[in-house]
Formats: C-alpha cells, structure tokens, sequence
C-alpha cells in the first residue's frame, strides 16, 4: 500500500446541504482511488503554530476521480468545523490526507448480499459514498438505508436519496425523526430501536451486511440492538462520530 | 455511578478507525483491520473496534469489552511516542509491534 502524506488540496465546490451541512469538493494533487466507506484526515494549522486534526468521511464513490467530497456537520464549538463553515472559499487550500481505514468499507464483493445501511445525522456520509458506488456499478442487491434525523430540514442528501429509491426498486429509504418531522408525516418518529430494526431487516432474505455511522451512543445502541435481533457480531461494521451536537 | 464526567468521556468515544490515520502514517500499513489481544482480559478482536480517546494531549486506546489499556499514541514537538503493553507471558499484537520497533 502506497503510505499515505499530507497533501495541499484546493478547495473547488461548496454545497450547503442543510443550515448546519455544507459539502466541500476538494481537488486533490495526488488522488488515490478510495473505497466506499473510507475516511480522509483533515488539518488545520494557526500562525503560531498550533494544529487541529479530524477525520471526515468520504461522501464521493470513487468513480469521481480527482477530487472528493467531504460532507461536514457544523458542531457547537467545534473549532475545525467552525473554521470550514464560516471561514474557507472556493479556492482555499486545505492540508488533508488519506483514503484511511480498510475495516468500515463496502467491498465490491458484497455487492450480492443484502445491504443494511443505518446513520445519525451526518453518520450518512460513509454510507452515501456506499450507496452511490452501489449506484455506479448497478448492483441490485436489496437494500436499505435507515436513517435517524432531528428535524424535517436535516436530512442530508434528501433529493437525491428519493431519487436513488425511485429509480432502484431494490432500494429503500426509510427515515426516522426524534424531535419534529415535517408536517403530514406517517412515518417513524423515534429513536431506533429493536422493533424498527426487526420491521427494516424483515423484507431481506438472508443476513445482510450492516454498516452502522452516527453519534457514539446511536451507534452503541443501535450495534447492541442488531445482536439482539440475531444478526452475528461479524456482519455489522461500526464507526462512531463521537458528539455531534445531539 | 454516572458522573457528569463519565457523560463527556462517553460521549467523546471514538473508535479505531478515528485515528488510523495517524497510525498508517507511523508504520505505513493501514491498520483497522489488525488482529489485536487485550492483555488485561486476553480478548481478541481488531484495531478499528478499540475505544478511542482523542482529545488529550495523546490518543488513548482501550479495549471494548473490558476498557483495559491497549496502546497510547502521543505526538511530541520531537517525535511520536507510542506505548503497547508487550508482556511476553501474553499474546503480543504482533503486527503493530514489529512495525513499530523497525522504526525504533
């Protein structure tokens, strides 16, 4: 494996995908094909010295050569996100390096089994860059995606999510929202738990390869709840965003 | 007992995977996929499901059964400084060893 080094990227696109979501389409020197699910690590370095390291998931499927897309959530007093949000524009340059991690990554040769996605809030980045390869390679394996949100304005990637599950039958969106979901709505209105994962995985024959991203204690909840309903330990795959404002 | 404390350290856990960057950096290989052993309570399992612990001044990694120390990674203005518990009458994590003391 070629060891990975810092890069200067530029910054080339910014989308807001929601008030607190912004998507950063970063071009990058020394682009190195990712998997889906990968991270890059991204840091900020003061006049004086000081630096700032995270880790932010890779939104884009590898068939979008050059450059990535980071999807970042702006956390309350988060000094790295805070910057990115209210300080950087088109054309800044961004030290970050990567693609990081072989373990929270959806391999091609899953690409026949059932697919469990499950996310936090911005705990979808991983997962989209999943679900948007799965797209590109035009597998028709069944899945799904679960997705925990607060409010009707915080789903991320909304529209193209509802066209990713209008134009693939074997894909379903399935939304849950904790504090208010927008007017009308019939769907799931609370945190997951055992009886929705029972209702999601139901429909899916054979055990599904579950990918699970979002705040800690989702995802601790959420991994304890799926060995509940009798999925193995070694199908679900786990990546803790740690707080994220909740 | 749940102290306000214990809340902030539960909500700042991480995982593996949060700093396998810093990792891969140092030995050159990524590394989530490790086979690692704790040496407290003889649990395997791999390095991307190790607690993580980022926001001191180093990296801390327990073990997710029984939270026993597994590795510290601390950056220093000279260089990085990284502890694993290598007791030889238990199963060392290999791998991760080797590669670190090549680079010793």
């Amino acid at each position: 494996m070629k060891k990975i080094q810092w890069q200067i990227a530029s910054v080339k696109a910014i989308v807001q995908e929601t008030p607190r979501v912004k998507t950063f389409t970063l071009q990058l020197p020394d682009w190195i094909p990712h998997l889906p699910g990968q991270h890059y690590d991204l840091r900020l370095t003061a006049e004086d010295g000081y630096q700032a390291e995270r880790s932010y998931s890779i939104a884009s499927p590898p068939e979008q050569t050059d450059e990535i897309d980071l999807t970042i959530e702006l956390i309350d007093d988060g000094e790295v996100s805070s910057y990115l949000h209210d300080g950087i524009t088109v054309g800044d340059p961004l030290e970050v390096r990567g693609p990081i991690g072989g373990y929270f990554v959806w391999k091609d040769t899953m690409a026949t089994e059932p697919l469990v996605l499950i996310a936090g809030g911005s705990g979808v980045v991983p997962l989209m860059a999943m679900l948007r390869h799965r797209a590109q390679i035009g597998a028709t394996n069944p899945t799904v995606l679960l997705f925990s949100v607060r409010m009707d304005n915080g789903v991320i990637y909304q529209q193209e999510l509802e066209r990713l599950a209008e134009q693939n039958t074997n894909f379903r969106l399935l939304l849950t929202f904790t504090r208010q979901p927008p007017n009308g709505w019939t769907g799931y209105q609370r945190r997951i738990d055992k009886e929705m994962l029972q209702e999601v995985m139901a429909p899916l024959n054979g055990q599904p390869n579950c990918f699970v991203c979002g705040p800690t204690l989702l995802v601790e909840q959420v991994a304890s709840a799926l060995v509940d309903v009798g999925l193995p330990f070694e199908r679900i795959r786990t990546e803790r965003f740690g707080p994220t404002g909740t | 007992m749940i102290t306000d404390t214990d809340a902030i350290d539960l909500a700042l856990r991480l995982d593996g995977n949060a700093v396998a960057g810093d990792f891969q950096a140092l030995v050159g290989f990524d590394v989530t996929m490790l086979q690692m052993v704790c040496t407290h309570c003889l649990k395997e399992g791999i390095f991307a499901n190790l607690l993580a612990y980022v926001r001191g001044p180093g990296i801390v990694l327990r073990c997710p059964t029984c939270e026993g120390l597994v590795l510290q990674l601390t950056k220093t203005p000279l260089g990085v400084v990284v502890y694993v518990d290598e007791r030889t009458d238990r199963v060392p994590n290999e791998t991760l060893l080797n590669a670190i003391n090549q680079l010793l």
